[in-house]
């Protein structure tokens, strides 16, 4: 596995530099762009909300599912959002199977991260009743073929799914929660669609969405969650050092990258409308 | 786990004009879609969707085997590992792999290996990785028929296809293909598997009540199903060749 | 299945192609029982006219993860011995392959053109060389690096480990220490660029 490594460092790093001096990338794209999107929304039966979401050749299928818990003491009327993530062996040669390793920790931590400090999901209306119920909504990520850039896609993914989300709306009675007859939409809960926005960096070059050859031979990478106005979270990964000067610069690019993907995948379209069914 | 919504079943399984809950005939199989070559990092693979089942498979090898020591000296060995989805089942379930996820994964490496020849691959490992997204009912009759497909899109050597259908009794009477209300709610189900090149079962499992002339019947249904689904499989194969066959004739 | 077959017929898992006095079965691709011949895959059915041999292609051919004779391979040097060296080879005309590998011995004789004295003059362990697939055998291959292009790709000093540049036609200077070593080098040693496929 080492030796693979080094073999695809030595050689194609070569290839894929040459390509970024001269401005293109190894599957044509410029610089600043990214791979098609393709979404689809509300593909499983047995979920409450779920997205089948591909970036390129990258795959995941995510569900939502809710449960109803007691709140954590210090936030006695506040829901709870969990994201998580597997890195299924089915999806790439690269993914070993067992507990969840670092990288499929880090998918679900930087996409939670970038949904919770957005005040994306307004975990005060997911409060049934204070200090006793509120809902715990579970957002599980399965990447079914891995070519790079899963957080990004992920966390389009993870907002698809929650909008088209119908979760059955509870009441407090004395015995305990129980359902109104009513559903909440996943729209109901959500305010703001912050966008993970990840560039590569290969020696002192810097570009938008990287696919699985450049993730490999890159000396690291930097995701930086943005809503319209704020930063969210932002994530260095790799053994590399970035200078202030391109944080500057990428901070910016992250801005007019997301401004760009709203406009292009218009989430709000995947909203699940109750009234009019 | 407290959900505000309970999983219920109903009293009866059949509607009052004697069609099943779906709609189904009696002897009618849900609706099936296969395709191959759906994940292209694997060496092979297959997605099916048989009723609200949606279940992706895909085949690496031959490669090492890790752990070494499962390697064996004078064959190849398979290895399935069969997971469900966290949201594939109306109560979330845990991420972990269960009891049940082990029994299966066995029971389809047991079904398939007969077709293979292992024994032109000593010391290395095929694995087969299967993963259901969504389940409901005969989610081991799906991922067995679309594990087989996934071998063959991976051009692993087989004697033949594998094809697997569950036939089970609810409401008193014998009914192919159970969904997942009625393989809750009924009272028998017999999942079978046939390998074709010798035309015998290589999976038989029941649960459930029934008489000896109940179960020659339904071995019979199940007959009929599976050649019925077998037909699909070779369809899904070969519609992948009929574009790379335009290309070669070119 | 009356019809006979012809070559570019689509055939699947375990279809049957005719009796064993018809054809000769290509072993991977075939099998026979009681005198019949089925597939064991699905593809393209070809036909050798000449040896009337039949086998059948897969769509993986491109992506097929068995070397033949004269397959390029990329692999990193083991272990030296005497008169060969042994190296494990990842890449089978520029496909990569993770999870396995396949092992593979050059001979003394097979390296270069020129006369080689000892094999220290053109490889070191943890080299990575391009070479030529000469000979199958089991589970291991022969291979030779006679050629312009065949050799060394890219390899470290070893004395402080930093990639070694070229100054001669076999002759490579470190840059950082200065020391000198010798190989048989590819003539765009440390300067290939590919696009490999996963």
């Amino acid at each position: 596995m080492m030796d693979v490594k080094r073999i695809i460092s030595k050689i194609e790093k070569g290839y894929i530099k040459n390509n970024l001096k001269k401005e293109q990338r190894v599957d044509g794209r410029g610089l600043w762009d990214y791979r098609d999107f393709e979404i689809k929304t509300g593909i499983i039966t047995a979920a409450e909300g779920s997205c089948d979401i591909s970036l390129g050749g990258t795959r995941i299928m995510i569900g939502v599912k809710y449960d109803v818990g007691t709140p954590f003491p210090d936030t006695p009327d506040e829901g709870v959002c969990t994201v998580m993530a597997e890195l299924l062996p089915l999806a790439s040669p690269l993914f070993e199977r067992g507990p969840p390793d670092e990288e499929s920790i880090e998918l679900a931590r930087v996409v939670d991260r970038g949904i919770r400090h957005a005040d994306c999901v307004q975990t005060k209306k997911l409060c049934i009743q204070k200090d006793e119920a509120v809902y715990i909504i579970f957002i599980d990520m399965y990447v079914i073929n891995h070519s790079g850039n899963m957080i990004d896609c992920g966390a389009v993914g993870s907002l698809a799914a929650l909008l088209s989300a119908k979760i059955p709306q509870g009441k407090w009675t004395e015995n305990g929660p129980e359902w109104t007859g009513e559903y909440i939409s996943g729209k109901d809960i959500i305010n703001e669609l912050p966008l993970a926005i990840t560039f590569g960096k290969i020696d002192d070059m810097l570009f938008l969405d990287p696919n699985l050859a450049e993730e490999l031979v890159s000396d690291g990478r930097i995701t930086i969650s943005v809503t319209k106005d704020q930063i969210t979270s932002i994530q260095k990964s790799g053994s590399t050092t970035f200078e202030i000067d391109e944080i500057k610069m990428l901070s910016k690019k992250a801005f007019e990258a997301a401004d760009k993907l709203r406009e292009d995948l218009n989430l709000w379209q995947y909203a699940e409308n109750i009234e009019e069914e | 786990m407290t959900l505000l919504i309970q999983d219920e079943y109903p009293k009866k399984l059949f509607r009052e004009d004697g069609k099943r809950l779906d709609g189904r005939e009696k002897l009618d199989l849900r609706p099936i879609k296969m395709e191959v070559d759906v994940i292209k990092n694997a060496d092979g693979s297959a997605y099916i969707e048989w009723g609200n089942n949606k279940i992706f498979a895909s085949v690496y090898g031959p490669r090492e085997v890790h752990p070494h020591h499962l390697a064996k000296p004078d064959k190849g060995i398979l290895r399935v590992f069969y997971r469900m989805a966290t949201f594939s089942v109306f109560d979330r379930k845990r991420p972990a792999p269960g009891r049940r996820e082990k029994e299966i994964s066995m029971i389809i490496s047991d079904c398939l290996e007969p077709v293979l020849f292992l024994e032109l691959y000593p010391g290395t490992s095929f694995e087969v990785f299967i993963e259901v997204v969504d389940a409901d009912g005969g989610t081991r009759c799906a991922s067995t028929t679309v594990a087989a497909l996934a071998l063959a899109d991976a051009g692993v050597p087989m004697r033949s296809l594998v094809t697997s259908c569950a036939v089970g009794k609810i409401d008193g009477e014998l009914v192919t293909d159970l969904s997942g209300i009625e393989d809750k709610a009924g009272e028998a189900d017999l999942p079978t598997a046939m390998t074709w090149f010798n035309d015998e079962l290589s999976l038989l499992q029941f649960d459930g009540q029934i008489t000896q002339s109940e179960l020659e019947e339904s071995l019979e249904m199940a007959q009929d199903a599976l050649e019925q689904i077998y037909e699909m499989q070779l369809d899904a194969l070969k519609r992948k060749y009929i574009n790379i066959q335009e290309e070669a004739e070119d | 299945m009356k019809e006979t077959l012809k070559n570019n017929d689509i055939v699947l898992t375990g279809q049957y192609l005719g009796v064993v006095e018809e054809f000769l079965p290509e072993k991977n691709s075939t099998f026979v029982k009681e005198g019949k011949i089925y597939a064991t895959k699905a593809g393209l059915v070809k036909i050798d006219d000449e040896k009337r041999e039949i086998e059948i292609l897969t769509h993986q051919e491109k992506d097929r993860k068995v070397p033949v004779v004269g397959d390029i391979v990329i692999g990193t040097i083991l272990f030296l011995r005497r008169y060969s060296v042994g190296l494990n080879f990842y890449t089978i005309n520029k496909k990569l392959h993770f999870n396995s590998y396949f092992f593979g011995n050059i001979h003394v004789s097979q390296i270069s053109n020129r006369y080689i004295e000892k094999i220290n003059d053109a490889f070191q362990i943890t080299d990575i060389i391009r070479a030529k697939v000469s000979e199958e055998k089991t589970n291991e291959y022969d291979l030779s690096t006679v050629g312009k292009y065949l050799g060394v790709i890219h390899t470290d000093c070893s004395i402080c480990g930093t990639a070694l540049d070229k100054v001669g036609f076999d002759k490579l200077r470190c840059p950082m220490c200065g020391n000198m070593e010798s190989r048989k080098l590819a003539a765009d040693y440390r300067d290939v660029s590919y696009n490999l496929r996963y």
